[in-house]
C-alpha cells in the first residue's frame, strides 16, 4: 500500500511540474461559455450562444450601439426612400479573409442564401414576413424591400452576417462551413468541437487591427468550473456567474464583475384556461407574488422589476407604470370577486438557456400563490421538454425567459400575436396594436404606440411580470472590457492593462 | 476459437440491429427537434415547414424503413445541430472518450487490484477497516461534488493542475482519477468479497496444509479464481467509464461523447443521438467479447468451441 501510495504522489507531481504550459500569452484572451457554437456558418443557426462567437469573425451591415440604437458597420448611411424600401450606402475597400472585396452583391447574396432550400438555413423563420429582397443600385448602394412596412428592419440586418458568394460558390457549403470567411476584425484559425474555437486578429480589419490577436472560446458547461478557472487564471471572460458565488469573485482582486440588461423573464399564462381566463385572477396573481423579495432573495438584487413584456430598450417602453404592487389582501379579493375558490394550476419551469435559478423562483412564486389560496405544482422540465409542452398548447403557467433584439420588440409579435404563437392568448385589440407598431416605421409614431400597446398590454396581463436579469460576466483584471447593450461578445473591444 | 469470435461478432450485428430500432423509436416518441432549431422567432407554419422539410411528417413506420437503409451503409444522416455527418461528429470525440476512459481504468486497477486484495489477505485487521472506509467514503461521494472538489484544490488552491478542459496529460489527471477512482471502489469491494469467498475453500486449504507460504497461496491459487467475477465487473466498469462518463465530462468540460450525447438529447438531435448510441453499445460488444476470451486466459477450464 505504501507503493502505491508514492506512486500516486510520484505520478501528481511529475504531472505538476510539468510547468504549466498553457500560461496565456499577454496578447490572447480565453472566454469560457457555457456551451459550444452550434457551426462555423453563421446561416446554419439561430442560437444567440454561436452569433456571440461568430460576430468577430462576420460584420453585419449595421450593429447596435451602447446607447441601444443601430450604428453603422459595413452600411455607412441609410435612409428610407419609402414605407418600404431602404437605402444603405456600403463601406468601399473592405475585403473578406481571403482577399474577396465586400460589394452590394456579398449584400444580395447574403440574404438570398439564407433563402436557399438546400441550405435549409433554420433563419429563413427569422426573415419571414419582413425583408422581400434586396437590390443591388451600384457596387456599393443596396435598396432593401420589406413585403410591408417593417419597423425594426435594423435589429434584422444586425444579424445579417455577411458572407463571401465567390468564395461559398467556389468552395462549397460544406467546405465554408468548415473554413469560413468574413469581414470581421478576426479570422478563422480552428475548431475542435466541445474544445475550443480559436481566431486571431485580422490585420487589415477596416476599423483597425483589434489590439487582442488572439481569441480562444472555450465551451465550459459547469459553471463551478467556469468559475474555478478564471480564478486560476486560465480563462479571461466567464459568462453566466453563478449568482451564489458572486460574492466571492466581488472579493477576488484579481477579476471583476460587469453585466448588461439580460433576459426578460416572464410567467405565461394560459388565458384559454378556465379561472385563468378570467383578468381579475390574473390581476389577483399579479398582486399575489412578491416579485421584488424574489430579487433580492435569490437574484442577489441582480435584476430589474418588470412592468410589462417591454425591456426598458423597447420602443414604447413606459417607466411611468407602476409594477403591479404585492397585496395578498387584494390578491384573495380579487378572487373572491371572480368567484374562483379552489384554483390548481401546474406551473412548468425549465433551465432554458438565460434563465436564473428556474427552479428556486418557481417554488417561491408556488409559494406565494399558496399563500392566497391558489394549489400550484411546480414541475420541472428539461429544456426539449418544456418546449415541446409549450408549443403542444398543454401549459397553465410557465416561467420563461426572452432575450434576443429587446430594441425591435419583436418579441411582442411573437409571443403576443394570435397568428404569430396564440398558443396562449389572443386579443383582437393587442394584435391590431402589433401590427400597427411592428409597421410603424416612423420612430415617434412607432413610439407611441408602443406606449399604447405597453398600456394595454399591462392592464391585459398575458403574463405576469416578473422582471429583467442583468447578464452577469466575471473579468480577470488584466483586461479591460464593457459588454455593452449586445448579446455578443466583441474581442475587438477588449483593451490589455498594462501591469 | 475463432469460429467462436466469428459467432460472436454475428450474434452483435442483430443486438445492434435491435438497439438501432429502439433508439429510433425512443428518439423520435421524445420529441420534436425542430422548435427548438428555428429560434425565438419561428411561428407555428415555419415549424410545419421545416417538418416536412426533415421529413418529420412522414408516418413513423416510413420514417424508419428510410432510416434502415441509411443506417445499413453506416449514415445515420446530418447532425440537425451542427449539420455534418452525425457519424463522423461521434467518432471525432472518440480519441477524448477513449484517452479519459483508458486513463480511468488504468487508475481503477491501479488502486482496486491492490486495495482489494490487501483488504482479503488482511482480513478483519486494521489494514482491512482502514481501506474499508476509504472506499465506503470514496462510493459515498458523487462525482460532481468529488471532481469540483479536485478542481478547487488543485486547479485553484495549488494551481498544479489545469482546471478543465483537453488536450495535454494534465488535462487527464484530475477527469481520469475522478472517474477511476469512483467505479475503483465497486471494483475494490467485488475483489475482496470474492478473495475471501475462495480464501475459505478446500484447495486453499490443502494449499496451506501442504506448508505453501500464504504469499503464494492467496496470489497463485486463490487470486486467479477470484478473478473471473472480476474481470466481468472490470468490463462493465470499462464500458461505462466509455459511455456513461458524462457527469466527469461535464464538469472537466472534457469533448468526449457522453457531453456531446446528452447535449444530443437536449437538442432532439435525433441522428446525432442514434449514432453516439450505437457506437457506445458497439463498445460495449466488444469489452463483452474481450472479457469472454479473458476468461479462458484465466481459467483453463473455460473453453470455447
Amino acid at each position: 500500500m505504501r507503493h502505491i501510495a508514492v506512486f500516486m504522489f510520484v505520478v501528481v507531481a511529475l504531472a505538476a511540474s510539468f510547468s504549466l504550459a498553457a500560461q496565456a500569452e499577454e496578447a490572447q484572451v480565453t472566454i469560457a461559455l457555457p456551451a459550444d457554437l452550434d457551426a462555423l456558418d453563421p446561416h446554419l443557426t439561430t442560437n444567440s450562444m454561436s452569433w456571440m462567437m461568430l460576430a468577430n469573425m462576420f460584420d453585419t451591415l449595421v450593429q447596435l450601439g451602447p446607447d441601444g440604437t443601430y450604428e453603422p458597420m459595413l452600411a455607412t448611411s441609410w435612409s428610407r426612400v419609402d414605407d418600404v424600401t431602404w437605402r444603405f450606402q456600403l463601406r468601399e475597400g473592405v475585403r473578406f479573409h481571403n482577399g474577396e472585396p465586400f460589394t452590394a452583391r456579398s449584400v444580395r447574396y447574403s440574404f438570398e442564401r439564407l433563402k436557399d432550400p438546400e441550405l435549409m438555413s433554420p433563419a429563413v423563420a427569422t426573415y419571414r414576413g419582413s425583408i422581400e429582397e434586396i437590390r443591388v443600385v451600384d457596387d456599393y448602394t443596396v435598396d432593401v424591400v420589406t413585403e410591408q412596412p417593417y419597423a425594426p428592419l435594423l435589429s434584422l440586418l444586425g444579424v445579417l452576417w455577411i458572407v463571401p458568394q465567390d468564395y461559398i460558390e467556389e468552395v462549397g457549403m460544406r467546405e465554408f462551413a468548415r473554413h469560413p470567411v468574413g469581414t470581421g476584425p478576426y479570422r478563422f484559425v480552428e475548431w475542435r468541437r466541445g474544445h475550443q474555437l480559436v481566431l486571431e486578429a485580422n490585420p487589415d480589419y477596416w476599423a483597425g487591427e483589434p489590439e487582442v490577436k488572439r481569441v480562444v472560446f472555450r465551451p465550459i458547461p459547469d459553471a463551478s468550473t467556469r468559475m474555478a478557472a478564471l480564478l486560476a487564471g486560465e480563462v479571461d471572460i466567464i459568462t453566466v456567474v453563478p449568482l451564489d458565488r458572486l460574492p466571492e469573485l466581488e472579493r477576488n482582486p484579481n477579476v471583476y464583475i460587469t453585466s448588461r440588461p439580460g433576459e426578460l423573464i416572464y410567467l405565461g399564462v394560459n388565458t384559454f384556461k378556465e379561472g385563468l381566463s378570467d383578468l381579475r385572477v390574473r390581476q389577483a396573481l399579479s398582486h399575489a407574488i412578491d416579485v421584488d423579495a424574489i430579487i433580492e432573495a435569490l437574484l442577489m438584487g441582480r435584476a430589474v422589476r418588470a412592468n410589462g413584456p417591454f425591456f426598458r430598450t423597447t420602443p414604447g417602453y413606459r417607466a411611468d407604470l407602476p409594477p403591479y404592487e404585492y397585496n395578498p389582501d387584494k390578491a384573495r379579493q380579487l378572487l373572491r370577486e371572480a368567484g374562483v375558490t379552489n384554483l390548481r394550476i401546474e406551473l412548468d419551469v425549465s433551465p432554458l438557456q438565460g434563465v436564473q435559478k428556474p427552479q428556486e423562483v418557481g417554488e417561491a412564486i408556488a409559494g406565494f400563490l399558496q399563500d392566497v389560496g391558489v394549489q400550484v405544482q411546480v414541475n420541472v422540465l428539461e429544456p426539449g421538454a418544456a418546449i415541446d409542452k409549450y408549443g403542444a398548447r398543454e401549459m397553465d403557467m410557465y416561467l420563461f425567459p426572452w432575450g434576443s433584439f429587446p430594441e425591435s420588440g419583436r418579441h411582442l409579435q411573437v409571443l403576443l400575436h394570435s397568428e404569430a404563437r396564440g398558443y396562449y392568448y389572443k386579443s383582437e385589440e393587442a394584435d391590431r396594436l402589433i401590427d400597427a407598431y411592428m409597421a410603424a416605421v416612423d420612430p415617434e409614431e412607432r413610439e407611441r404606440i408602443g406606449r399604447e400597446l405597453h398600456t394595454f398590454l399591462y392592464e391585459d396581463l398575458p403574463f405576469i411580470y416578473m422582471y429583467e436579469q442583468e447578464e452577469l460576466y466575471g473579468v480577470r483584471s488584466r483586461i479591460q472590457w464593457d459588454p455593452g447593450v449586445d448579446f455578443v461578445i466583441r474581442a475587438a473591444n477588449i483593451k490589455l492593462v498594462q501591469p | 476459437m475463432v469460429s467462436y469470435v466469428y459467432r460472436r461478432a454475428l450474434q452483435s450485428i442483430v443486438v445492434l440491429l435491435g438497439i438501432s430500432a429502439v433508439v429510433f423509436v425512443v428518439t423520435l416518441l421524445t420529441g420534436d427537434p425542430v422548435r427548438a432549431l428555428l429560434g425565438e422567432a419561428a411561428t407555428e407554419a415555419d415549424i410545419q415547414a421545416y417538418r416536412a422539410q426533415l421529413h418529420l411528417d412522414k408516418p413513423l413506420p416510413i420514417q424508419y424503413v428510410m432510416f434502415l437503409t441509411r443506417a445499413v451503409r453506416l449514415d445515420f444522416g446530418d447532425s440537425l445541430r451542427y449539420r455534418e455527418p452525425a457519424l463522423d461528429l461521434v467518432l471525432e470525440r472518440l480519441p477524448a472518450t477513449l484517452s479519459l476512459g483508458g486513463a480511468a481504468l488504468f487508475v481503477l486497477l491501479l488502486f482496486a487490484l491492490p486495495a482489494g486484495l490487501l483488504s482479503a489477505m488482511k482480513h478483519g485487521t486494521l489494514w482491512d477497516s482502514l481501506i474499508q472506509s476509504v472506499v465506503l467514503f470514496m462510493q459515498s461521494v458523487p462525482v460532481f461534488l468529488s471532481g469540483v472538489l479536485l478542481i478547487l484544490l488543485l486547479g485553484v488552491h495549488w494551481q498544479v493542475l489545469p482546471t478543465s478542459g483537453y488536450g495535454t496529460l494534465q488535462h487527464l489527471v484530475m477527469p481520469a482519477a475522478t472517474l477511476g477512482m469512483y467505479s475503483a471502489v465497486r471494483v475494490a469491494r467485488m475483489l475482496r468479497a470474492s478473495m475471501l469467498e475462495v480464501l475459505d475453500q478446500h484447495y486453499v486449504r490443502t494449499a496451506r496444509a501442504k506448508g505453501l507460504p500464504e504469499r503464494a497461496v492467496s496470489l497463485k491459487h486463490a487470486l486467479r479464481n477470484a478473478l473471473i467475477p472480476v474481470i466481468t465487473l472490470v468490463g462493465m466498469e470499462t464500458g461505462m467509464l466509455l459511455g456513461a462518463s458524462v457527469v466527469t465530462e461535464t464538469v472537466f468540460a472534457w469533448p468526449g461523447i457522453g457531453q456531446l450525447l446528452v447535449n444530443a438529447i437536449y437538442s432532439r438531435d435525433f441522428p446525432l443521438v442514434q449514432g453516439a448510441v450505437l457506437l457506445i453499445a458497439f463498445m460495449f460488444l466488444i469489452i463483452n467479447l474481450a472479457v469472454d476470451l479473458v476468461y479462458a486466459v484465466i481459467d483453463p477450464r473455460i473453453r470455447y468451441g
